[in-house]
């Protein structure tokens, strides 16, 4: 083997809270605080969490758009953020990104074909315009995109169409991982599962590796290998996508699991952990961030920040009391 | 497909306006109908005719000249203030976005507000009292108060295209900075700043007038619109064509100008785009 395609070591963001003051800097909030995770090739890895648990910013780390505060990001083995900027530019063809809103991330001024080829051109300097278009006719065609498509404008196309032109566009230089951030989250209920379904259909024909966010668990489930929960920055429980949705551990990915319609946990454990999602407690330093809404809280949680420690099944939880 | 010219009538119309006018100042420089400075003083205050069409002035110098080299002028003025403005003011603004929040970006924006909040022509009256008259001292006048709407205008648009996606994705797909900023955040920009320095010049064409009109601007015996209608002002009862027709000349070009940066503006933004089959 030729060991992990990507892997993040202890990473840490931090982002300024308000202005400050004239002489005082402002206050700094870690995003992303130690996450550490490996993506082995051909094994998709889902994020999970709810809104503001530093998803995003992991991703924009994870493709070297931010530099972190502490940590690195190695890809096939080198740390990103020690090559030189051309050298980073040059690795990036082997990873891409697909974002979450179709709408912001494609250029409105540029044609399909100028979008699509627009990584090549750093790729593949030496193509010339017929080679180039031939590629992106290509990949328009893997995309489920017409020819027609070439000469148009992003705002003449539906949003499902449009994520699909942010799809050829992240597969022209045929990269090895794919991060996409909510890749369908911005779009209808009805398209989604047409998007999805490109999305795994791709995987398969390509041999692609996804890094792939959502705040849905059952789009995650759908798509990915292994799954890593976030809450706050924080990873509080990570594993195989099948153990990890069957039976839970951490209280906080319980939790989860049960606000899912119609998915058949255990009824025998169901009230065992599960509290309700959304409330967002005081946040304080040296304690489970859960401490004060989590049923099985002791005394312990409110004293000690729980760390992430192995189980036995090949998988991760951040809990005093987990479950089972 | 060609352009569905009569989808845009303002356009049109504001566009062939300005054509016109620049073709006359064009013309203006290598012929006019008579010397537009020789005074002819039997021949003073002549309503228009056949030799000259739209008559004579107080010391017999033929209209249609005076308002054809007094377009040039006028033009020239224009173009050079809202130049120096648009692109001094584009500088500092997307400057000032890429250190948003700074001090300087405060100090910079604070300092804007303050021009701006002067009337465009008093803030150029007050300028050339300052650093004194002349064609040259006007179109730096003018383009002061130009400074600050294109660096606001600027500063906004930078920072809007700034935090779009796409600038994020050009990053992701390897382009270096100086290709995003040519390839996604200028061109994002242009129209923008397009539309406004259309408008912005129909501003400096009043401006310009004002100024003249005061003695401020461009120096007699020069042609200017704007001195034309000061020396028609004695006239005005006897003979009121001295004053209606460099003051239509004056109103016609504000208007064709601010037609064509309407026009621009529904042209340049992407959503009025037609697709091309
Ligand atoms: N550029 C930034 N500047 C300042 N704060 C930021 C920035 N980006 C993210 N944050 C903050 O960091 C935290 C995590 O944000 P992030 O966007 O990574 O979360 P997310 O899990 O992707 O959420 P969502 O599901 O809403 O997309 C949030 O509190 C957010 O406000
Ligand atoms: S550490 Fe304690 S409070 Fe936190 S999730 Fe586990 S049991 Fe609940
Ligand atoms: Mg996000």
């Amino acid at each position: 083997m030729t060991g992990p395609l990507l892997v993040a070591e202890a990473l840490v963001r931090r982002y300024p809270v308000g202005r400050g003051g004239l002489f005082t800097p402002a206050a700094r909030v870690a995003a992303v605080d130690g996450v550490d995770f490996t993506v082995e090739p051909g094994v998709s890895l889902g994020i999970v969490g709810e809104s503001g648990s530093g998803k995003s910013t992991l991703a924009r780390l994870a493709m070297a758009l931010e530099r972190p505060d502490a940590g690195r990001i190695l890809f096939r083995g080198e740390d990103l953020n020690a090559l030189s900027a051309s050298d980073l530019r040059r690795r990036r063809r082997h990873f891409q990104m697909v974002f979450q809103d179709p709408y912001g991330s494609l250029d409105p001024r540029l044609t399909v074909e100028r979008i699509v080829a627009e990584p090549l051109t750093v790729a593949e300097p030496g193509f010339d315009r017929r080679a180039r278009r031939e590629r992106v006719l290509a990949i328009l065609e893997a995309v489920g995109l017409p020819t027609a498509a070439l000469h148009r404008y992003p705002h003449e196309f539906s949003g499902g169409q449009r994520q699909r032109v942010a799809i050829a566009r992240a597969l022209i230089t045929e990269p090895a991982l794919v991060v996409a951030d909510e890749p369908v989250s911005a779009l209808d209920v009805s398209v989604q599962a047409q998007v999805l379904n490109l999305l795994m259909d791709l995987k398969e024909r390509r041999g692609l590796t996804y890094l792939f966010i959502s705040h849905d668990l059952a789009v995650v489930e759908h798509v990915a290998d292994r799954v890593m929960v976030m809450l706050r920055g924080r990873v509080v429980e990570s594993g195989p996508a099948a153990v990890l949705f069957a039976r839970p551990v951490h209280p906080y990915t319980r939790a989860l699991v049960d606000a899912l319609p119609d998915f058949d946990a255990d009824p025998a454990d169901h009230a065992a952990g599960a509290f309700r999602l959304g409330e967002p407690g005081a946040a304080e330093a040296g304690a489970c961030p859960l401490a004060d809404r989590c049923p099985r809280a002791k005394a312990r949680c409110r004293a000690e920040m729980p760390m992430l420690r192995a189980l036995a099944d090949d998988r991760h939880v951040a809990c005093f009391e987990p479950l089972g | 497909m060609g352009f569905a010219w009569y989808r845009h009538p303002g356009l049109v119309v504001g566009g062939a306006i300005a054509l016109a006018l620049m073709a006359i100042a064009a013309l203006g420089f290598v012929w006019t109908p008579f010397d537009p400075t020789r005074l002819a003083l039997p021949d003073r205050l002549q309503g228009p005719s056949a030799l000259h069409w739209l008559g004579t002035d107080h010391l017999g110098r033929d209209t249609v000249a005076r308002l054809m080299v007094g377009a040039g002028n006028s033009l020239k003025v224009g173009l050079l203030s809202v130049a120096l403005g648009l692109v001094a003011g584009t500088a500092l603004g997307t400057w000032a976005a890429s250190r948003n929040g700074s001090l300087l970006d405060e100090a910079v924006m604070r300092t804007n507000d303050f021009v701006l909040a002067f009337p465009a022509v008093l803030t150029a009256v007050m300028m050339v009292h300052l650093i004194g008259p002349g064609a040259a001292n006007a179109i730096l006048a003018i383009a002061v108060f130009n400074v600050p709407v294109f660096a606001r205008l600027a500063r906004s648009a930078a920072l809007q295209v700034r935090s779009r996606d796409f600038v994020l994705a050009a990053r992701a797909a390897g382009l270096t900075e100086t290709r995003i900023a040519i390839a996604h955040i200028l061109p994002n920009m242009a129209g923008l700043l397009v539309v406004q320095a259309t408008i912005q010049f129909a501003i400096a064409i009043l401006a310009e007038a004002g100024l003249s009109y005061l003695g401020l601007g461009t120096q007699p015996p020069a042609p200017s619109w704007g001195r034309m209608l000061y020396e028609a002002r004695t006239y005005m009862q006897t003979q009121p064509w001295l004053a209606i027709f460099p003051g239509a000349a004056i109103a016609l070009t504000v208007l064709g100008f601010n037609l064509l940066g309407d026009g621009l503006r529904d042209l340049v933004d992407p959503r009025a785009r037609r697709a091309r089959t």
